[in-house]
């Protein structure tokens, strides 16, 4: 009997939950389909979520306008810092994994301090170097630059971990067989890592297509990307509603996609970078 | 890492000469600069202890094989792998007092009044807490989460045996091993909250006056409205050195646990 009870609150924990972190994104997506934003005195529950003619004017609008060439470089941005993270950490990590000494043992604390930096402190830095030093300013390259420096050290470990459980006696069968170092990395060690991969471009993607700090600090309009685009467009007092929740239900696509695909790596790559 | 801090420290002296302790001396005499670290100090405290008690809560319910795990989990990690200025919008956008789910619709039909939510200083300060919460406990959630099932269930099954109910095994077995996570968990955490910036500038750009100003909003306008990238560089100092001080003593801690 008690333990009837204790199932039923579980339950209802998990139903409350699950409604406070349903309907607000449930709302947004529904928002997006609606003519004009309305007050919602005098209405129900029903009438307010479900009772108008959806329509894709707002999606039609937001297309039309600068929005587009943002998400554009958004989507080149964040495949441009996956990729690169990925030729520079494959390799790297490689190499670390089958090395021991007293500086592949500290990598981890080196990890931990590139992740702890007060971002802000920092972003004042990248922000003088690439206004004044490197002419980087309102580049795609700024923040590629920038996204791999936050990026690189933790892709490196978390493939450096999984190299590590890769037993020695395969490689050695390749090379005896006469494969050469890069052979067995792209035949051999490349085609059983594919978790750790795929764990790696997931986080890396999600990281730099939701960042928002230094995109907004170092672009203006030429490459500016969809997080910067929003907090610009926010500033605007009167807010076009439907425009801005169709702008949030197409930039949370990706998130939505690779959740519903690929939960296991999501949570594999956010729980592996604490946990250690 | 050594490039960036030396590259950090002439952020000071780029434009101007060298001069010495003055942005410092000019950041202590702002009042703007106590009240950004009292907000902060706020910010910090709160989010961090109720993201990981509400995490705590979600893993201890959801670490007993119900059905539908999968899904729920799916439905709760969502927030956080959104961009942390969508869900700010997107909470901005419930809070509205005109059409806003929550504050034009939800809040009154339960006949709560509060008017423009975002416009009030206190309101401001704890729709800006939760929406932090919001977001953050997933993510505190999976950590626990992942600590509980490291936990052996044989022996829970050992406390059962020698009649242990669920309250006593959960402070002598479950709250223990899980000290460790625990801590790991409130030092991310605090990092992050030290570091809040976007939602809340999203949300209510420091405002109600300077109601949400936490340091990282204060250093913004200081850096870009004042354009005093000097002062606002001794202000990424100072967070600096709240970090490290925080984190040395929670890794203290740490280690004394284990």
């Amino acid at each position: 009997m008690k333990l009837n009870i204790m199932r039923i609150l579980s339950y209802l924990v998990i139903t409350g939950a699950a409604v406070l972190y349903g309907v607000p994104i449930i709302w947004i997506i529904v928002s997006s389909f609606k003519p004009v934003s309305e007050a919602l005195t005098g209405y129900s529950l029903g009438q307010v979520l479900f009772y108008f003619t959806p329509t894709l004017n707002a999606y039609s609008r937001i297309l039309a306008g600068p929005f587009t060439a943002d998400l554009i470089n958004s989507i080149i941005v964040a495949t441009s810092t996956v990729l690169i993270c990925l030729a520079l950490g494959v390799p790297a990590a490689y190499r670390l994994a089958r090395t021991k000494n007293a500086f592949t043992r500290n990598l981890a604390a080196w990890m931990i301090s590139t992740r702890m930096a007060p971002v802000f402190a920092l972003s004042l830095s990248f922000f003088i170097l690439m206004t004044r030093i490197i002419p980087l300013y309102d580049t795609v390259f700024a923040l590629i630059t920038v996204y791999l420096t936050f990026n690189l050290s933790l892709s490196i470990w978390i493939l450096m971990g999984y190299f590590e459980g890769v037993p020695i006696e395969l490689e050695r069968a390749a090379m005896i067989d006469g494969a050469s170092r890069l052979q067995t990395l792209t035949k051999i060690i490349l085609p059983i890592s594919k978790p750790a991969i795929i764990t790696v471009s997931i986080i890396v993607f999600l990281f730099s297509w939701n960042e928002f700090l230094f995109a907004f600090l170092l672009t203006s309009t030429a490459a500016r990307t969809v997080p910067a685009f929003v907090a610009d467009f926010v500033g605007i007092v009167v807010i076009d509603w439907p425009a801005m929740t169709a702008i949030s239900t197409l930039f949370m696509l990706p998130a939505l996609i690779l959740l519903t695909v690929a939960q296991k790596y999501i949570v594999k790559g956010l729980t592996m970078g604490a946990l250690k | 890492m050594i490039y960036l801090s030396i590259s950090q420290w002439k952020a000071f002296f780029l434009d101007h000469p060298l001069v010495g302790v003055t942005n410092f001396v000019n950041l202590f005499s702002l009042a703007n600069f106590y009240n950004s670290l009292r907000v902060s100090a706020e910010f910090v405290a709160l989010t961090v202890t109720f993201s990981i008690l509400f995490g705590l809560v979600l893993a201890l319910t959801l670490n007993q094989n119900l059905r539908g795990t999968n899904v729920f989990r799916a439905i709760i990690i969502l927030p956080f792998t959104i961009a942390p200025i969508i869900t700010g919008f997107t909470w901005r956008y419930l809070f509205d007092s005109n059409q806003g789910l929550v504050g034009a619709f939800i809040l009154p039909s339960l006949g709560i009044h509060v008017g423009s939510i975002l416009g009030n200083p206190l309101n401001a300060l704890i729709a800006v807490v939760f929406v932090d919460v919001w977001t953050k406990a997933p993510f505190m959630f999976l950590i626990i989460l992942a600590g509980l099932q490291g936990i052996s269930p044989s022996l829970y099954r050992a406390a059962k045996i020698d009649g242990a109910g669920a309250l006593s095994s959960f402070r002598h077995i479950t709250l223990p091993l899980l000290r460790k996570v625990l801590i790991i968990a409130v030092i991310l955490k605090v990092i992050d909250s030290v570091n809040a910036f976007d939602q809340i500038y999203v949300m209510t750009r420091g405002g109600p006056g300077n109601a949400t100003q936490v340091l990282g909003i204060h250093g913004y306008l200081i850096a870009f409205s004042s354009s005093d990238i000097g002062q606002a560089s001794a202000l990424g100092v100072i967070m600096v050195i709240i970090s490290v001080v925080a984190i040395t003593f929670l890794i203290r801690v740490y280690n004394k646990a284990t």
